[in-house]
Order: structure tokens, then sequence, then C-alpha cells
């Protein structure tokens, strides 16, 4: 931890003792079968349970106009898991997925997440997941990558985080998050069953670190005004709860650094601190 | 796969030509978004446009959006679609949809032509969520441009291109629907400031 606070770092640079907590993490999560498990809290996202946000949509009766609150909703899940993790792992912290960088455009996914067995020869529980709702019927996850020569570029997420508009950048963010879930298939391409599969949170963390650098550029509190009160179900909390990272217990390695003039290099910054 | 979208032509007016063009939208509306997922790459005036069609900009490509769909399989999307013809009270489903296009200015705020079905009570999640048509656009300033530069109107033609969300080995989508990608309405944004 950096000063007290969880430290999100590149997935392709964990050390070993980070790796093998986040995998054991994994591991423990997957094994429970009440609320605190796997299957549970995948299911908060898409099938059973649905309550993930994307897009514009009405998220309650007395709401006449959509909003879209994609990126507080996700960050919220994402700190969900993780205190779920540290529970379980105290070493434990959600790594992120840097697809614009030379070596995703070589691998694809992360190799801490394609290997099939951890060093000690346990299958790797970041491989795929338990699930209950694969459109293939399976028991358990399974991807389809297209080609990494297909991923995001750097230009690309650059040209997203220039955008000063709130509204603007999340809906081009989401973009990008919609064709990544694309780009993975499998259980990651559709909205019912992609939370069951480990590297979802992985890309989602990538999601979340973009916001905050683009909440460097353009204000933590950049977000309209009409939105800072709306519950994020079924958390318990607000939007206005989850604009500052730093207040939810974490941050991201090299975000300074990442915060750069040149928004082309600072989106492609993958090396831990 | 759904089959791709063309719009009827679209009038630029005199905003596109002959005036320092700071960025360009192309808005899509009522995007249906319950069933697979797909990118969706769009053209400009080249209505014959499909999947092997170069991404370039001397075919008129003006960019992609990309549709991560709710996963509704194709049986339970027609039933919904046959419902909706019908006249029941049916969710999600837009019938017909003339893709109406929009003239050169400012589009109408979000939601407020877009008709958002009402929400039926505990109505939440996916139901919820699959019934709201989606908004999305892609910013296409240089196609734009281009595209103006030929002449006073444009068609956009949006090709679907299925993101496979079914495992290795099973490939077989003749199950899915074959009809025209289904957008309500398509308009051209300028912002000349």
């Amino acid at each position: 931890m950096s000063n007290g606070m969880v430290l999100r770092m590149n997935a392709s640079n964990l050390a070993t003792g980070d790796l093998a907590a986040f995998r054991d993490a994994y591991a423990q999560m997957m094994a429970i079968s009440d609320n605190r498990g796997w299957i549970f809290f995948s299911g908060i996202h898409g099938q059973p349970q649905e309550k993930c946000w994307h897009h514009y949509r009405i998220g309650s009766s007395n709401q006449t106009e959509p909003v879209n609150l994609f990126l507080p909703w996700h960050r919220a899940y994402l700190l969900l898991l993780e205190n779920n993790f540290r529970d379980l792992n105290g070493a434990a912290a959600l790594p992120w997925w840097d697809w614009t960088s030379d070596l995703a455009h070589q691998e694809g996914i992360p190799a801490a997440f394609t290997v099939p067995t951890d060093p000690s020869g346990n299958p790797n529980p970041l491989l795929q997941g338990p699930t209950i709702a694969s459109p293939s019927g399976s028991p358990t996850t399974s991807r389809n990558p297209d080609d990494p020569g297909n991923l995001p570029t750097v230009d690309q997420v650059a040209s997203v985080l220039g955008l000063s508009s709130y509204t603007d950048f999340s809906d081009q963010l989401e973009d990008v998050h919609d064709a990544l879930h694309g780009w993975v298939g499998g259980d990651m391409g559709i909205i019912a069953s992609a939370a069951y599969d480990p590297i979802f949170y992985t890309h989602h963390c990538m999601i979340d670190r973009l916001w905050y650098i683009w909440q460097l550029q353009n204000g933590v509190n950049n977000i309209p005004a009409s939105y800072l009160d709306l519950p994020l179900a079924p958390f318990p909390l607000k939007v206005q709860d989850v604009l500052n990272i730093q207040s939810l217990g974490y941050e991201y390695a090299n975000a300074a650094v990442a915060l750069n003039p040149n928004a082309a290099a600072a989106a492609n910054v993958g090396v831990n601190t | 796969m759904a089959r791709s979208y063309v719009s009827p032509p679209i009038d630029l007016g005199p905003q596109a030509a002959g005036r320092e063009l700071r960025r360009a939208d192309i808005e899509f509306e009522g995007v249906d978004h319950r069933g697979a997922s797909f990118e969706a790459r769009v053209f400009l005036n080249h209505p014959d446009a499909d999947e092997s069609t170069p991404k370039t900009p001397e075919q008129g490509y003006a960019g992609s959006f990309h549709v991560y769909g709710f996963g509704l399989p194709p049986e339970e999307l027609r039933e919904r679609d046959r419902a909706v013809a019908a006249g029941k009270r049916q969710g999600g489903a837009r019938e017909g949809g003339d893709a109406a296009s929009g003239p050169a200015a400012a589009a109408p705020p979000l939601g407020g032509e877009v008709k958002v079905p009402a929400a039926r009570p505990g109505d939440a999640g996916l139901q919820a969520v699959a019934r709201t048509p989606a908004r999305r656009y892609v910013i296409a300033t240089e196609a734009v441009r281009r595209a103006a530069a030929q002449g006073a109107a444009v068609t956009v033609t949006v090709v679907p291109v299925m993101t496979d969300p079914r495992p290795p080995g099973k490939q077989d989508r003749s199950d899915e629907p074959d009809e025209p990608l289904r957008i309500d309405r398509t308009a051209i944004v300028f912002y000349n400031q």
C-alpha cells in the first residue's frame, strides 16, 4: 500500500507477491457460496440481479430523463469487489489492463489471466470464473479474443482524454469500453454474462483509471450537478460519494506521470513505481 | 446478424461548406442494443458498404461505434417484436422505425424525441434498460468535411459487424434475425464555435 492507500497497479507488471495475493483473493472468493462469494457478486452486474449501468437510461421511477451513470456505477462496483478481496487477503488490490500498451498489442490479454496454472501448479483462478449466466450453458466462462492488433491505440485513448465535457468523455470512453468487451468475446461479449470472467474487473480498472486521469486534468467534481445525488443501486453510495478515489481509499500507480501534456504518452504508461 | 442500415439522404445545408468546421458528429437514436454485441461501422455516401469494405477515407469510412449488447436471444427478440406489432404492451421493441433524417441542425436534448416507455412497477434491471433505446454518436469531422466537398447531401450507412458472444465451437448463426439494423433517427450535428 502507498501511504495507507490501496495502490492499484498494471496487471502486466505485478510483483510476484502482489499477483499471488490477487490470485488468492479470487480463489477464495470463488470458493464461497454465500453473498460474499463470486457467483453472488458477479451476478450483481448482469444476470440474475441485473444492476449494471450502461449508457443512458431511467434509473428510478421518479426520473423523467435518462442519465448515464456508467463511470460512477462501475467505480462503486470495483470498490466493493476490492473491499471483498481485502477481507479475504489483506494484500490484494485490483490491477488494470492497459490494452493500449505495446505489450497488449502483442499478447492481448495479460499473461497472468491466460496461463492455466499458478506457480504452484494449481488451476489459475484468473483464467476463468464459475458462472450461472453463460450463453453456452457452461459452468465456467470462456473467451474468444480477437487479434491483439485490434485493441484500442494510444492515440484513440488520447483523443478521448482530450474531451473536456464530462458527458462527451464518458460517452466516448464507454464506446472504447464496449469495443473491448466485444474484443474479448465469449462471456465477456454480452452484458448478461461478462462479470463472471475475472478479466472483467481488470478491464474496468483501466476504464476507472482513465476516468481518474481525466479528473486530474478536468476536475474531480466535473460531472453534471444533476447526477450528484443519484443513488448507485444496489451499493450504499451516491454519485457524489465516488468522485474522489483518495476518499475511497485507493489510488493508481504512476498517475502523476500519466498526467502529461502529451496525452498520447500519458495513456501508455504501464510501468509501476 | 442484422443487415446494414442506410439512411435517407441528409441535407448538410450551408453549415458544412465555406465555414470553419470545428467538429461534426453523426448521431444515431433508437439503436437496438437488446441482442448481440457488434461494431457499427459508419460510412458516408457508400450505401453498398458491407463487412468487407475497407475502413478508409476513400471508402467513406467515418468511424465506428460499438454496441455492448444485453444478449437477449434472437427468439425472444422476435417474440417481443411480434407482440409490439400486435399492439400489445411490450418492452423494448420499436416497431418499424422510419429512419427519419435530421437536418444539419442541433440535435434535440437527449430523451426529447426518444420515447422512453413508462416503467412498470418493479420494472428494473435488464428489462428496463433494454427497453430504453440507445443513443450513440461518432465524432466524424473529417469524414463529414470530405462528404460536404462532394455534394450537399449525404447518406449514412451503418454496417453491423458482430463480435461473437459465443464460445469457440458454437458459431451457428442461422437463428439470428436477418433484417436491417434498427436505428430510429440519424442526424449530423455541427459545432462551429
